[in-house]
């Protein structure tokens, strides 16, 4: 890529961050026509986004979801891309309407999208109301269904990702604490333990490790195993007597 | 007098209960000079056996030393922590420890110690707190009761670098005295590094002490281990010497991981809501690139720091991101080892966790 497509693209990127939501839509279409994409592909993603702004629809997954369709296009084609973006799109309505039915009027974009992610790894309406409600606050409610989403789609079965994340907010703990689950998981997999594993020892209550547990650090004195000569002859005494107490 | 030397080695001695799992065998030597300028050299063979379950970590090692003098000594200790999640970064626990040492001819010794533990984690900082109780069975025969009360801090400096400093305070029977001890750990792909000593005041006077350990990854199930230093006089009976070990550790089960192994990715908090986000990427590449849902995808190109080793600086809000890796501005792929999670594409996107 041209340093100069490239600035051009970045302006755009940084322009569309700054703008309201209706000019983002044109943001979308210009960016991906820096980027090389045909005008016909980019009015149709535009049309897609804009519809989603009139129902109200947060719209940065589908802008998001576009780009990553398009800069990924050496193996995925555009038709696969607006298909992409219609599923989106199907998913964030869901999710609008699942949030306002646990109460949240009107309701967060960043809660509506995370809502809508989960929903599309499978997880269901009543267990996305039941991250919702456990969540600490509505940023909670956001962080806990995106770790929530990103745990299915590391394979765990929806009933434990749902409880891992439920059962760690009722017990107090904060979404920065939450958000370590996915690594949690993987450190898990990278350890032997199989996925089967991961979700009985959550099922079973034993949650997911916390960083708390990490970091003893090394011990004053000879290293474990290492043992030493007998007292009476070494340098080690008490002032004046041995070292034996 | 009857002096016996005994040798062993546990290398890692600065990784944490909860990093190293499985099972694993350590064959080596071990050369040790002692206070009194009495020199040993022997074999060794050690079984360690490590693992976490959800809030809990352990570890168990057994060894056995043989010198070419032909004594004998076998030794098993053990260390185990529970930690409670208080929320907020703040963990509540245990600690239970012992160990016991057996030589050839009825000479032993042991002890045993329990006690709270508290930990505050924050970002790349971490502090505990604890405090413990316990009894020793000296090498003389005798038996007393100690009391420890520790404290240690370990800040992660820069990705893979780590400086600790920790203090403790013991009372057993007659004796008080104080640790200070500092450490610094240096943690590259295939590579540990770990240096700590200390100074000590109080009734069991010794010398400043220091020991160097290193670690060297030969393939995912084996690395060499080698450590050298001195260590101190200790309530067992002791006294204080000098070590030169050098074995090989093989894992007997599936784990990859012997302890200090580098994590793929490490996210490291800078001033003004930026990280620095370094990778382990051990394929071939002149140029990576990262790309992600935070800046619409465009890929932003990697420093490579040698070997395979990568960083980049990041304006990333707490939250989990999503990214892919572009290797020579073709393919697109995702670290191994991190969280990741289908694109809706066909293929899979990486999960940057930033807190």
């Amino acid at each position: 890529m041209k340093p100069v497509t490239l600035l051009l693209i970045t302006a755009l990127a940084a322009a569309s961050m700054a703008q309201p939501m209706h000019a983002q839509q044109v943001s979308i279409r210009e960016q991906l026509i820096a980027r090389g994409a045909p005008a016909e592909f980019a009015d149709q993603v535009a049309a897609v986004v804009a519809a989603a702004e009139a129902e109200a629809l947060p719209t940065e997954p589908l802008v998001s979801k576009a780009l990553e369709g398009w800069a990924k296009r050496g193996r995925v084609p555009p038709e696969r891309v607006l298909a992409v973006l219609s599923q989106t799109q199907a998913s964030l309505r869901l999710g609008r309407e699942v949030t306002l039915g646990a109460g949240f009027d009107p309701p967060p974009g960043a809660v509506v999208a995370a809502a809508a992610g989960a929903l599309g790894r499978g997880i269901s309406r009543e267990q996305v109301l039941d991250i919702m409600t456990a969540a600490p606050e509505p940023a909670g409610a956001a962080t806990g269904l995106t770790v929530a989403a990103a745990l299915a789609a590391q394979g765990l079965d929806r009933p434990a990702a749902v409880k891992a994340v439920r059962d760690a907010f009722r017990a107090g703990r904060s979404p920065d604490e939450v958000l370590e689950f996915p690594s949690a998981v993987t450190g898990l997999r990278a350890h032997g333990e199989s996925l089967a594993d991961v979700a009985r020892r959550i099922l079973e209550g034993g949650g997911l490790p916390m960083p708390s547990q990490q970091g003893m650090g090394p011990q004053a004195g000879r290293p474990p195993g290492v043992p030493g000569s007998q007292p009476g002859q070494g340098s080690a005494k008490k002032k004046g007597q041995s070292n034996k107490p | 007098m009857r002096r016996v030397a005994l040798l062993g080695a546990i290398l890692a001695v600065s990784s944490s209960p909860t990093t190293a799992q499985g099972l694993s065998v350590l064959v080596g030597g071990v050369q040790a000079r002692y206070a009194d300028s009495v020199s040993g050299t022997a074999g060794l063979l050690s079984v360690r056996l490590s693992g976490s379950a959800p809030q809990l970590a352990g570890i168990l090692e057994a060894g056995f030393s043989k010198f070419a003098s032909g004594e004998w000594v076998s030794q098993l200790s053990s260390y185990g922590t529970g930690v409670v999640s208080l929320g907020s970064g703040i963990g509540l626990g245990l600690a239970v420890g012992g160990d016991v040492n057996y030589t050839e001819g009825s000479l032993w010794s042991g002890q045993v110690s329990a006690g709270p533990l508290t930990a505050f984690t924050s970002g790349s900082f971490l502090a505990t707190l604890g405090a413990s109780v316990g009894t020793i069975r000296s090498i003389t025969d005798s038996a007393f009761a100690t009391a420890t009360l520790n404290a240690r801090v370990r800040q992660q400096l820069r990705a893979g670098v780590a400086l600790g400093i920790g203090a403790s305070g013991v009372a057993a029977d007659t004796l008080r005295y104080a640790d200070l001890t500092l450490e610094f750990t240096h943690t590259g792909p295939r590579t540990k590094l770990s240096l700590f000593g200390g100074i000590r005041s109080g009734d069991l006077v010794d010398d400043p002490w220091g020991q160097a350990h290193f670690e060297l990854a030969v393939t995912a199930r084996a690395k060499i281990e080698a450590a050298v230093g001195r260590y101190p006089s200790d309530l067992a009976g002791f006294t204080d010497g000098l070590f030169a070990t050098v074995g090989v550790r093989v894992g007997i089960t599936r784990s990859p991981r012997l302890g200090g192994a580098t994590p793929p990715v490490e996210v490291e908090p800078l001033e003004s809501g930026r990280v620095r986000v370094t990778f382990r990427f051990p394929g071939k590449a002149e140029r990576l690139e990262i790309a992600g849902d935070w800046n619409g995808w465009i890929p932003l190109l990697l420093e490579r720091h040698g070997g395979d080793s990568w960083s980049v600086e990041l304006a990333l809000p707490p939250g989990i991101h999503r990214y892919s890796l572009v290797v020579d501005g073709e393919t697109w792929t995702v670290p191994a080892g991190v969280p990741t999670e289908p694109d809706d594409f066909g293929g899979e996107v990486a999960l940057l966790v930033v807190r």
